[in-house]
């Protein structure tokens, strides 16, 4: 499939529009605070569309319809359950308390209140996931555009590495939290359009049901919650590893989220961010996974049975794109292109922020200047875009769909990281060695489920279980820092400045 | 035998105590919401409008959230 030149031409000025948006807000960026945290001065509806689109993109509009077709609605938990109750708890309770704490980053955080290794061994640990998700990112877009443009895979990934490359090195934060906006009002635009012009072509909501409803293993797929005894999604899994675990460390303890709204200019800014992100997620996860519903029902034929073992990976959306007109083709592969480089920039100035301040400063130059900063930030950019380029050949030959290898890659910690935070934040009594044995017992428990194919959800869930046990009996065990040393770093603690005013 | 029918009827089951269970968590979060005092909240020392107070629009939010997880299937 080609594109014409009313869609060519879209695409194209979307493309040079936001390039040009992000380096003109690159021009104030001089210092590391500019690059990395957009100069403390981002207003809050930026911040809260930009913390959409740094979760939701174009692994998701791929990975969600693939796995929309595969289970349905039940897809939408990730967002509903796994992101609105996390996030309204994170606005009203952890985002002020790590605000005031004056942090970049969760691993400079979890250094502050328990010990260096914490630090260290969480900042390399995000690095490696990052890595792993840029190569989740490009193995996205190489998806659609071998479907819908003919490149090879190396072709799409370089093109797509070079573009958000361009304007993350210079613009920083700030230039991302800007175009991510943009690309957060394309994406929805793109997503309605797909939904729309595909249940028209269904033939309506009803025919929809009726199509589906026909095909083998479908029984489930218009329900949000699929029984206990559903091997893929389980209810109680889903609310326990997912609500519980999965979706508060990811919401409270992702630098790629975090850091957006540590760059807001006050507490009430980055509050009302994370609402009005919660906001956006109540509707957004529907058009996502609708988009699988009704290749289901029109390509079924072409892409195999909703049975996991033999359906085509990764080719619902490309397919949906095809029954697009001129024009909305253009806008929807912009749509599509929005979601690439938010995820992209989001992550890649994320994961150069976290080895700055965490491995860079503390461990290899004490003494380095701001400016120097800047610069090995902005080194270390092009560093990730290239290792996230080589990690997208083992994703791409691993995993059966690009949301799953995500998920996978989070599991393996978020149980432990959860358990940390949680027992730093709330408790004083929570002691440096409890930590660090917490944090080897919930990645030893993680890993070893894994291992054995347990369910990624309940790996989740008993890692965090496994995480915050050992935390609390090693230190009861132990002995706590002083009062003094905790202030501003325990939610019921505030530093003595606060309590001043 | 007993215990292992009335285990399948749980699991077949699920999806109404699941629904209740995930709305009663979305309850729970409007009333944490609600009972926050006002003096954690820095917006809320200045009293704006109602609709100005991002309290509101989380409750607004997690009460669309239940209703969506108790109605739907």
């Amino acid at each position: 499939m080609h594109l014409n030149s009313i869609d060519l031409a879209l695409v194209v000025i979307y493309l040079i529009g936001v390039a040009a948006i992000g380096m003109w807000v690159s021009r104030g960026v001089k210092t590391g605070r500019d690059l990395f945290l957009g100069g403390r001065s981002l207003p809050w509806w930026a911040v809260g569309t930009s913390l959409v689109v740094s979760d939701i993109g174009a692994k998701d509009m791929v990975g969600l319809a693939d796995d929309g077709y595969r289970f349905g609605l039940v897809m939408t938990n990730f967002d509903l359950i796994g992101c609105v109750f996390p996030v309204l708890i994170a606005a009203f309770l952890f985002m002020p308390f790590l605000w005031l704490a004056g942090v970049y980053t969760i691993p400079e955080y979890l250094g502050r209140r328990y010990n260096s290794a914490v630090r260290y061994f969480f900042a390399v640990i995000w690095a490696l996931f990052m890595v792993g998700t840029l190569g989740v990112i490009f193995v996205s877009a190489a998806t659609m555009f071998e479907n819908l443009l003919g490149w090879g895979f190396l072709i799409s990934v370089g093109v797509t590495a070079t573009l958000v490359g361009v304007y993350t090195v210079f613009g920083g934060l700030k230039a991302v939290v800007y175009t991510d906006f943009i690309s957060c009002l394309v994406l929805i635009v793109g997503a309605t359009l797909i939904c729309v012009i595909g249940l028209v072509e269904v033939g309506g909501w009803s025919a929809l049901q009726e199509k589906v409803a026909a095909l083998p293993n479908t029984e489930h797929h218009f329900q949000l919650l699929r029984p206990a005894s559903d091997p893929d999604y389980p209810w109680p899994a889903v609310l326990l590893g997912l609500g519980f675990v999965l979706g508060p460390a990811y919401w409270i303890g992702n630098q790629a989220i975090v850091q957006r709204s540590f760059g807001t200019k006050s507490q009430s800014e980055a509050r009302a961010s994370y609402v009005l992100c919660a906001a956006i997620k109540t509707v957004f996860p529907f058009l996502l996974v609708l988009p699988g519903l009704i290749g289901l029902a029109l390509f079924h034929d072409r892409l195999g049975s909703a049975s996991a073992d033999s359906w085509k990976v990764g080719g619902v959306l490309p397919e949906l794109v095809k029954l697009l007109p001129t024009g909305i083709l253009g806008i929807v592969l912009g749509a599509f292109l929005a979601g690439i480089m938010s995820n992209l920039d989001s992550y890649v100035n994320s994961a150069s922020t976290l080895c700055v301040t965490d491995l860079y400063q503390p461990l290899i130059r004490p003494k380095a200047t701001d400016r120097e900063c800047l610069w090995v930030g902005r080194i270390l950019i092009v560093v990730f875009l290239l290792g996230g380029a080589f990690a997208s050949f083992y994703v791409r030959d691993t995993f059966k769909s690009v949301f799953e290898a995500f998920q996978t890659f989070l599991s393996f910690f978020q149980g432990a990281l959860l358990a940390l935070l949680l027992a730093g934040m709330l408790s004083r009594r929570a002691t440096q060695w409890g930590g660090l044995c917490g944090l080897l017992v919930g990645i030893g428990l993680a890993a070893g489920m894994t291992f054995y194919n347990v369910l990624f959800l309940w790996t989740a869930w008993w890692s965090f279980v496994g995480a915050l046990a050992t935390v609390i009996i090693v230190s009861l065990m132990t002995r706590p820092y002083d009062e003094e040393r905790l202030r501003g770093l325990v939610c019921w603690l505030p530093s003595r400045e606060k309590e001043t005013q | 035998m007993t215990k292992l029918s009335f285990t399948l009827i749980l699991a077949q089951a699920a999806p109404l105590s699941g629904r209740l269970a995930f709305a009663a968590v979305f309850a729970c979060l409007i009333v944490w919401l609600l009972v926050i005092p006002s003096s954690h909240l820095t917006e809320e020392d200045q009293s704006p409008a109602w609709w100005k107070r991002s309290r509101t629009w989380a409750v607004i939010v997690a009460t669309s959230q239940m209703l969506i997880y108790l109605l739907w299937n």
